[in-house]
C-alpha cells in the first residue's frame, strides 16, 4: 500500500473559512457565556459573604416579609435559622407545602460540641439544610464555619453553595447556640432529591477570619446519614415568548416554592444593546395574581447552556406560592440603569398561561 | 503533555480562554472527522459549532483529562450524525442525494479529499481516527461504539481499497 497517501492524511489541511467563522462566532458566544456566569458567581459569592459579616439581626431587618406570603397554607413550620433566610418571622403563615419541610433530629458530638441537624427544605436543584452548634464558647460577631464540608447525595458529591448565619442564640452567658443553613446548588437535575440517602461530613469548626480562610477552634468531623424528604410538586409551563424583541425566546419555566428554572432558546444572532453589558436575559422577580410584585425574589443561582438553550437556575429568597405567580421579570436591557436598584419600569414581564 | 492536561483543567474550571484555546488546538482533528461524515463546509462549519458548545457545556462532567481527545471526537461524530439525520428529516431522499457532495468550487486540500472521497463513509472515519489521530483499535470502537472487530475489519478493507484506488 501507499503509505506516503496515508500520512499525507495526518498532514494539516486548510480549514474552510465558513467552519473557521462559525467556530469564532461560537468562542465569543462562550466568553459571553462565561462572563455572565463569571458576575452570576461573583453575585452569588458576595450574597453569602455579606450574610458572615452581617450580624443575623441586620439580616432579618434586610428581608422584610411580604404580606402577600400568608395566603393559604398552614402555619409556618420552618427552623428559626430557615424561617429568617427566607424572610418570615413566626406566628407567619407560608404556602410552602408542608411535604417540603422534613425535620430530621440528628446529633452528633465529638470533642464536647454537638451539632444537631435541625431542618431541610428541598426541590430538584436545592436543598436546604439547617443545623445547630452547642458547646463552643464564641463571641457573637464570629462567623463560624468548618475547614471543609463534604456532601454526598446516592453518591454523588456535591459543592455547598454556602453556609448562612440565619441565626444566632445566647444561651447561659458566653456559651453560644448557633442555627446554620448549608445549602447545595445542582445544576440540571430533573430527578427529585426526595428519597435519596444524604451523607454529611463537617470536619473542624472554626471561625473565618478576614481572609476567610477558617482558623480551627475544635478539630473533629461530625458526620450524618439520612433519607431525604419533601414535596415533589412542581409548577412546569410551557411558554412561548420573546424577551423585549433580543432574539430570546423564554419556552419553559418550572417552579417550585424555593427555586425556578427557566429554559430560553437562544437566538442565532442575539440583539447587543449598547447601553448594557447584558447580552444573555437575566430573571430578577415574580408577580403575583394579586399584583403583588416581588423584584429581588431570587438569590443564588447561575445560567449555562444545555442543548443548545440558555438555562436560568436560581433559588428564590422567598418561600413562592408556586400557583399563584403570575408573571416571572425579567431585567430588561433597554430600560434599566445599571448600577441602580431595579424597578418595575425596567423588568420585562413574562406571563405565565 | 503537563500544559495540556493543565489547559484541559482550566477549561474545566469555565476558563473561557483556556476552553477556545484547547479547542483550537483541535480544529483540525474536529474538521477532518466532520469531513468524514459530512461533504458540504456550511454543514461541517454548523457541526463544529455545535461541538464546541456541546464540549463547554459538558466539560465538567468529563472525568479524565487524559480522555479529552476520544471524549471530543465521539461528540464531533454525534454532532455530525445529528446533523445528517435532521437533513434526511427534512429533504426527500432524491433532494438529499442531490445535495450531497462537495461544492464544485471546492479547490482547497484537493488531494486529503481524494483520498478520504476514495473510501466508503463508514471506512472514512476508521482511518482518520487510527492513522490521522493515532488511536487505538479499542479507543475507536469506543468512540464509534461499534465492536473492535469491525475496527480491525474495517481498516483493512479501508487500507484494501485505498491500494486499489490511489
Amino acid at each position: 500500500m501507499n503509505e506516503s497517501k496515508l500520512n499525507k492524511l495526518s498532514k494539516d489541511i486548510e480549514i474552510p473559512e465558513i467552519v473557521i467563522k462559525k467556530a469564532n462566532d461560537t468562542f465569543k458566544k462562550i466568553t459571553s457565556l462565561a462572563n455572565d456566569e463569571k458576575n452570576n458567581d461573583k453575585r452569588r459569592k458576595t450574597t453569602w459573604t455579606k450574610q458572615y459579616r452581617i450580624a443575623a439581626t441586620l439580616v432579618l431587618c434586610v428581608v422584610s416579609l411580604g404580606a402577600i406570603m400568608a395566603v393559604t397554607a398552614g402555619v409556618l413550620s420552618l427552623n428559626p435559622g430557615l424561617a429568617k433566610y427566607f424572610g418570615l418571622s413566626e406566628g407567619d403563615k407560608a404556602v410552602i407545602d408542608e411535604e417540603a419541610i422534613s425535620w430530621i433530629g440528628l446529633s452528633d458530638t465529638v470533642n464536647g460540641v454537638t451539632i444537631s441537624i435541625d431542618q431541610t427544605v428541598i426541590d430538584n436543584h436545592y436543598v436546604y439544610i439547617a443545623y445547630g452548634i452547642n458547646g463552643i464558647s464564641m463571641s457573637e460577631e464570629d462567623n463560624i464555619g468548618f475547614r471543609n464540608i463534604d456532601i454526598t447525595i446516592d453518591g454523588n458529591k456535591y459543592a455547598m453553595l454556602g453556609e448562612s448565619d440565619g441565626y444566632t442564640d445566647t444561651e447561659e452567658g458566653e456559651v453560644y447556640s448557633f442555627q446554620h443553613i448549608l445549602c447545595t446548588d445542582v445544576r440540571d437535575n430533573e430527578e427529585s432529591f426526595v428519597g435519596k440517602t444524604i451523607h454529611i461530613e463537617l470536619s473542624d469548626l472554626g471561625v473565618y477570619d478576614e481572609n476567610e480562610s477558617v482558623g480551627v477552634l475544635v478539630e473533629g468531623t461530625w458526620c450524618f446519614d439520612w433519607t431525604l424528604q419533601g414535596s415533589k410538586d412542581i409548577r412546569i409551563v410551557e411558554v412561548d415568548e420573546e424577551l423585549y424583541g433580543s432574539g430570546f425566546v423564554v419556552s419553559r419555566v418550572e417552579l417550585s416554592p424555593i427555586s425556578a428554572y427557566v429554559t430560553i432558546d437562544i437566538p442565532e444572532k442575539p440583539n447587543q444593546y449598547s447601553d448594557s453589558s447584558l447580552t444573555y436575559p437575566m430573571i430578577t422577580g415574580v408577580k403575583m395574581k394579586d399584583g403583588s410584585v416581588y423584584l429581588a425574589a431570587f438569590d443564588t443561582g447561575g445560567t449555562y447552556c444545555k442543548d443548545g438553550a440558555y438555562i436560568l437556575q436560581f433559588s428564590s429568597r422567598r418561600i413562592l406560592d408556586v400557583e399563584n405567580v403570575e408573571s416571572l421579570l425579567f431585567i430588561n436591557p433597554t430600560a434599566y440603569h445599571q448600577g441602580e436598584e431595579i424597578t418595575i419600569d425596567e423588568t420585562f414581564e413574562v406571563r405565565l398561561p | 503533555m503537563e500544559e495540556y492536561i493543565g489547559l484541559i483543567k482550566k477549561a474545566q474550571a469555565r476558563d473561557a480562554d483556556s476552553f477556545t484555546k484547547l479547542m483550537t488546538n483541535h480544529m483540525q482533528l474536529m474538521y477532518k472527522l466532520a469531513r468524514t461524515v459530512l461533504e458540504n463546509n456550511e454543514d461541517i462549519a454548523d457541526a463544529v459549532s455545535d461541538t464546541i458548545l456541546c464540549c463547554w457545556e459538558n466539560i465538567g462532567e468529563l472525568k479524565h483529562a487524559k480522555g479529552f481527545r476520544a471524549w471530543l471526537s465521539k461528540i464531533v461524530i454525534n454532532k455530525c450524525n445529528d446533523m445528517l439525520r435532521k437533513k434526511r428529516d427534512m429533504l426527500s431522499y432524491e433532494e438529499y442525494e442531490s445535495l450531497e457532495g462537495r461544492e464544485d468550487e471546492e479547490l482547497l486540500n484537493v488531494e486529503w479529499n481524494e483520498i478520504i472521497d476514495a473510501l466508503d463513509k463508514k471506512y472514512r472515519q476508521v482511518i482518520v481516527l487510527y492513522y490521522v489521530e493515532g488511536f487505538r483499535t479499542k479507543e475507536i470502537a469506543h468512540i464509534l461504539g461499534i465492536p473492535e472487530a469491525s475496527v480491525r475489519t474495517r481498516l483493512a478493507r479501508a487500507r484494501k481499497i485505498l491500494r486499489e484506488v490511489l
